[in-house]
């Protein structure tokens, strides 16, 4: 699940909110520049897009996923 | 004036999703049709997002010097006959130049002296397999691309809520709402192709993929089959490994909690070497028999060829794989505790040869449509390429003869006001809290690994409870409203496959039922199919085609 986004690294390049395939990062204006927010942290699905084509790698994302129920 | 209800968009040709069998299908209906106006639509990114996107991009691939009937023969008899023998030979016959054409692309694959380096896959005894440098992420940003410079329309992050009909229940496109601003929009057109994938529940390789095609076809009225069929596998649920067959062949084993191997007792042939399903059945046995929790042993994978397992082409898991050790202290080559797992329904639209499917204007690709049953490596993305090519050019065909659709007005504002309903003052985790319910009914071994008649329709009651609260749910926000809408589509897509197994009165690929133990030929080579009559789930059965490789000798009467 994405853990952090280190916004002094960030450039508001703004490619990790449509790459996220389950609408989990909205850029949101911040003063004169537009920000990546987490808004729904629980929604991700792991598949570390926003970390792997973030230009300044300022994203950081934990390989646990959440738990599924069990079969018995 | 449409217009005037929310933003409109016209084509020629509709393709709603933008996997290997959307990104064909685009390419292939502005191919056949050059003047033509061809759209694409997808819920988010188009080329970084998706099933396809994250995968190997493991693709079949029948070059001209092999034996074409061979390979037909061959998927046709690992799937026990449930497959459309002419799709998947015109499938297997289009994929050479498929290759080809994406190395002109841009696409590179691995060769040695000139000829494409290919490995057989599991299942299958002849077809042999490929995939891209650069996985499933290149596979589909080239396609993009090509898209792009062939001058098709790409529209993103527009979830379909509705399939457009006219009066004589013509498919004249869909409409949906932009995933982020909320937007109405219409999207017309002469010819529509789902390409929207299957529905995993949440959980698995793919987490997003929530089948809201075909159930969306299945609404309009159109036929949809092989939802009693899915992808069984052992998996944990604490992190994704996809590398089982390759670390049982280095040696690591399914034990149980005595640490003793099982799967000799269940598989004397194959062992652990057996098809993933028949593991996933075997750990059920064992598990009745008392003798859970059950474990992945891969401390018996040899030191020197562990490193090989903490690397992987496709970009998602080679994060993964690094960061496990490291942040999660997860020692991969441990005891880890597995379970049987339904990870994917095969539930899609049914068609013809042609991948038509069953009301006009309407054509499905890559596995929103019904080729076959069964999921093996490396066929489902050949299989997406091939239909998204024969659907783009059906549909081509369709909407070069036809003239544009009549969208009412008044249909296109219920549409919008019925979506309008579906917000208000709710509570902003509701629809994780039924997807949860849902999540613990369909992942019941007792009922997606061996399944009787009994647990089945109480598992179709206990769904109704889910619906309703469903029905009374409001969403907050856009995010919160494309959940429902998907959460709702699982929720029938679970309805469906309960029914579809209560119906199929035998056993065979993944469908075991402990009340018809035994694969029936005689009585069942036959298509499960579901249509929606008056609100509710018509099941009937079609005899399966056998023009091609005649059906099993226990099929004669």
């Amino acid at each position: 699940m994405i853990v952090d986004i280190e916004l002094d690294k960030c450039t508001s390049c703004g490619l990790c909110d449509p790459i996220c395939p389950a609408d989990v990062i909205h850029m949101e204006r911040n003063g004169d520049r537009e920000f990546p927010a987490i808004k729904y942290p629980e929604h991700c699905v792991t598949c570390f897009n926003c970390e792997i084509f973030c230009p300044t790698q300022c994203i950081d994302v934990h390989p646990i996923v959440r738990r599924r129920p069990l079969p018995w | 004036m449409l217009e005037k209800i929310g933003r409109l968009i016209d084509s020629d040709v509709l393709v709603v999703g933008g996997g290997a069998g959307g990104l064909w299908a685009a390419l292939s209906a502005k191919r056949h049709f050059p003047e033509g106006r061809i759209t694409l639509v997808d819920a988010h990114m188009v080329g970084r997002t998706g099933h396809t996107a994250f995968s190997n991009a493991w693709m079949v691939m029948v070059s001209p010097e092999d034996d074409l009937d061979a390979c037909v023969r061959d998927i046709v008899e690992g799937n026990e006959w449930i497959a459309e023998q002419e799709l998947i030979r015109e499938v297997l016959s289009l994929s050479y130049g498929q290759v080809l054409d994406l190395e002109r692309m841009g696409l590179r694959f691995a060769r040695e002296g000139g000829q494409f380096v290919r490995r057989p896959t599991r299942g299958l005894r002849v077809t042999k397999v490929l995939k891209p440098v650069g996985g499933g992420l290149e596979f589909c940003w080239v396609l993009r691309k090509a898209l792009e410079s062939e001058g098709i329309r790409i529209v993103e992050r527009i979830f379909v809520t509705d399939l457009l009909q006219d009066d004589h229940g013509w498919i004249a496109g869909a409409a949906g709402i932009d995933g982020r601003s909320g937007e109405f929009c219409v999207l017309r057109a002469k010819a529509t192709v789902l390409a929207t994938n299957s529905v995993t529940f949440r959980a698995g390789f793919v987490r997003d993929l929530t089948g809201t095609g075909p159930v969306l076809a299945y609404r309009a009225g159109a036929a949809i089959t092989n939802a009693e069929f899915g992808y069984l596998r052992p998996a944990t649920p604490k992190f994704y490994f996809e590398g089982i067959t390759f670390a049982i062949q280095d040696g690591a084993k399914f034990v149980n909690a005595a640490g003793e191997p099982f799967m000799e007792k269940y598989e004397p042939d194959w062992a652990d070497q057996a098809d993933v399903q028949l593991i996933s059945k075997a750990m059920v046995m064992e598990k009745r028999a008392g003798k859970a929790p059950l474990y992945l042993d891969m401390s018996l994978v040899p030191e020197e060829k562990r490193e090989d397992y903490l690397h992987s082409t496709v970009a998602w898991m080679d994060y993964f794989y690094k960061k496990l050790g490291e942040r999660a202290r997860i020692d991969m080559f441990g005891r880890t505790e597995y379970y049987p797992f339904y990870q994917m329904t095969k539930m899609a639209i049914k068609t013809d040869s042609g991948c038509r499917a069953s009301l006009p204007g309407l054509f499905a690709a890559g596995l929103a449509q019904a080729s076959c049953a069964t999921h093996f490596a490396g066929f489902h993305i050949g299989a997406c390429n091939g239909t998204g090519w024969i659907a783009g050019r059906s549909a081509a065909a369709l909407a070069r003869e036809v003239q544009a659709p009549a969208v009412s007005e008044a249909g296109a504002a219920s549409l919008k006001d019925k979506i309008r309903r579906g917000f208000g003052e709710g509570h902003d985790r509701a629809e994780d809290e039924l997807l949860f319910e849902l999540q613990k009914l369909i992942f019941r071994y007792d009922l997606s690994i061996l399944k009787t008649e009994e647990r089945l329709s109480e598992a179709v009651g206990a769904l109704a409870g889910i619906e309703e609260k469903l029905a009374a749910t409001k969403a907050g926000h856009t995010h919160g409203f494309v959940r429902l809408r998907e959460t709702e589509a699982m929720v029938e897509a679970a309805k469906l496959i309960f029914i579809a197994s209560r119906a199929r009165q035998e056993s065979r690929l993944s469908h075991i039922r402990e009340d018809f133990p035994k694969r029936d030929d005689r009585n069942w080579l036959r298509w499960v199919l579901l249509r929606r009559r008056g609100g509710e789930a018509e099941v009937s059965t079609e005899p399966i085609a056998t023009p091609l490789v005649p059906p099993p000798r226990e099929a004669s009467p």
